[in-house]
């Protein structure tokens, strides 16, 4: 069971006092259609368990491709929406499908991540305080930074010509960067942050492991804001967020802990499995990782593609009215889950969805949401992900998969990969430019 | 030809300046877009049209 409080688990095992798990019993019977939902869009679909048993965990969702929106009878029941159009005018009506709750696996919560977890018009007053900290051109400040984590992560293990690419290195760069130039976290004690981090969100982790380092992370967040509040670090962003107001009053040390918690839970692991399943298609790919070494301009259209093509964040919003929308009788009260998967394959908004095309002109993907909750953190990622793109092609040309491992994913709203054996051929540590 | 964006649904993806950087830019507050033309120069007309239609939030209009 403790799998399925995995994604963004931190916060649950962290914040679970007055939280109440629903839908936690596998085994049971799958309660009956519900009176509001026609028979024939009412499947069984566990979105851990047919996830996971999947050959990839894309295909459990795209199985149901071509179909209206259906209802499913798992953890208590969920909608899903299952094309392009439907999933954006989802995101785009926020009045009509809140963010309340973004779990499938619990209910009720005793704190909200902000802003993710708030609606409009709440949302907007912290979104706005946030923006300035991850604008296009706030990343690029960072590009330097940036690719000097890079390096340096690819420095400990490019020598010896085999890695496992989740653990060594998707799993780490985004973390290093975030936690040294966003959070301005002594770089001394990296490695503690990085387990913290590792322990929270990483998969599979014992439920009594990842809570206990739930608890480090959070009284850390805590000591450090309170540090920030009273002797505020120039330029820095926590010490900036607490010299904000809300409403004509000062901000809350409890609604700084709900941001900077937010940014660890929805920030880091996303990144890590952004690059781990793009890196496992182009492993199983050559001419396509020959096509970027050859041609490394082609860089921010390959990400971009990737992104698209390895869409794996499949959100939840709860209809806060009755709403006939798209072929599905939504009752207030009702989850739904826009899945982004189901968007980015729709043949309707994209040719040949199911092939990864670099040079594909139209890349109005839904990889980072849309409407009012798009993805802060979405240029940061970019940045990112197209930096390492540069430098492993340029570093490990011929990376392949590691034959004889099994790599293993996992399922709920936001998919993953576990593992991820690559080998090459090791050319020393030279950075060789 | 014609093109604006609907601030209102406009949410900051930046994919139309990735797309057809001649017509489309992130304003120095970043939060979002905006086009370099009200009025499309023809020759541009096609990227216009490209720019458009990359826009996760199908927020640019076009008017011809």
């Amino acid at each position: 069971m403790g799998r399925r409080y995995q994604q963004k688990g931190g916060l649950t095992v962290a914040l679970e006092d007055t939280r109440t798990p629903s839908g936690t019993d596998t085994t049971a019977a799958p309660v009956g259609c519900p009176a509001h939902v026609p028979p024939d869009q009412f499947r069984h679909f566990d979105y851990i368990d047919d996830i996971e048993s999947a050959p990839t965990p894309f295909d459990g969702y795209l199985q149901f491709r071509g179909e209206r929106p259906f209802r499913s009878d798992v953890s208590g029941g969920f909608w899903v929406l299952t094309d392009a159009a439907t999933v954006r005018d989802c995101f785009q009506q926020p009045e009509n499908f809140s963010n309340c709750n973004i779990g499938l696996g619990y209910t009720e919560q005793s704190r909200r991540m902000i802003p993710e977890q708030l609606d409009p018009p709440e949302h907007g007053k912290y979104r706005k305080l946030l923006s300035p900290f991850f604008t296009p051109s706030s990343a690029r400040r960072l590009q330097e930074g940036i690719r000097a984590v890079c390096q340096a992560e690819l420095d400990k293990f490019i020598h010896r010509g085999h890695c496992d690419f989740v653990e060594e290195f998707a799993g780490r760069f985004p973390q290093i960067v975030f936690i040294q130039y966003i959070m301005n976290f002594p770089v001394e004690e990296m490695e503690t942050f990085l387990g913290w981090e590792h322990d929270i969100m990483r998969h599979p982790v014992e439920e009594a492991t990842a809570k206990a380092s739930a608890q480090e992370l959070w009284s850390y967040l805590t000591e450090t804001i309170e540090k920030r509040t009273h002797n505020p670090i120039d330029g820095d962003m926590l010490s900036e967020l607490a010299q904000a107001e809300i409403d004509s009053r000062p901000i809350t040390l409890d609604e700084l802990l709900d941001i900077a918690w937010l940014l660890f839970a929805a920030g880091l692991d996303t990144v890590t499995q952004a690059l781990s399943f793009s890196f496992y298609y182009l492993a199983h790919s050559p001419e396509r990782r020959d096509q970027i070494v050859a041609n490394p301009e082609i860089i921010p259209m390959a990400v971009e593609e990737l992104l698209r093509y390895c869409s794996f964040v499949n959100p939840v919003r709860t209809a806060t009215r009755d709403i006939e929308f798209h072929g599905a009788n939504i009752k207030a009260g009702d989850r739904i889950v826009p899945s982004s998967v189901l968007a980015a394959r729709d043949p309707a908004e994209f040719d040949r969805p199911d092939d990864i095309i670099f040079e594909r002109p139209i890349k109005r993907h839904m990889a980072f949401g849309a409407g009012v909750h798009r993805c802060l953190g979405a240029h940061l990622a970019r940045l990112e992900l197209q930096t390492a793109f540069e430098e492993i092609h340029r570093r490990m040309p011929d990376y392949e998969l590691r034959p004889g491992v099994e790599i293993n994913f996992h399922g709920a709203g936001v998919l993953g990969v576990d593992n991820l054996p690559l080998r090459w051929t090791p050319t020393g540590s030279g950075r060789g430019h | 030809m014609k093109v604006s964006i609907d601030p209102e649904r406009c949410q900051g993806h930046t994919v139309c300046a990735l797309t057809a950087p001649e017509l489309f830019t992130i304003r120095d507050d970043d939060v979002v877009a905006s086009v370099d033309f009200e009025d499309v120069p023809s020759t541009l007309e096609s990227r216009a049209r490209l720019g458009a239609n990359s826009c996760p939030e199908r927020a640019i209009i076009i008017s011809e």
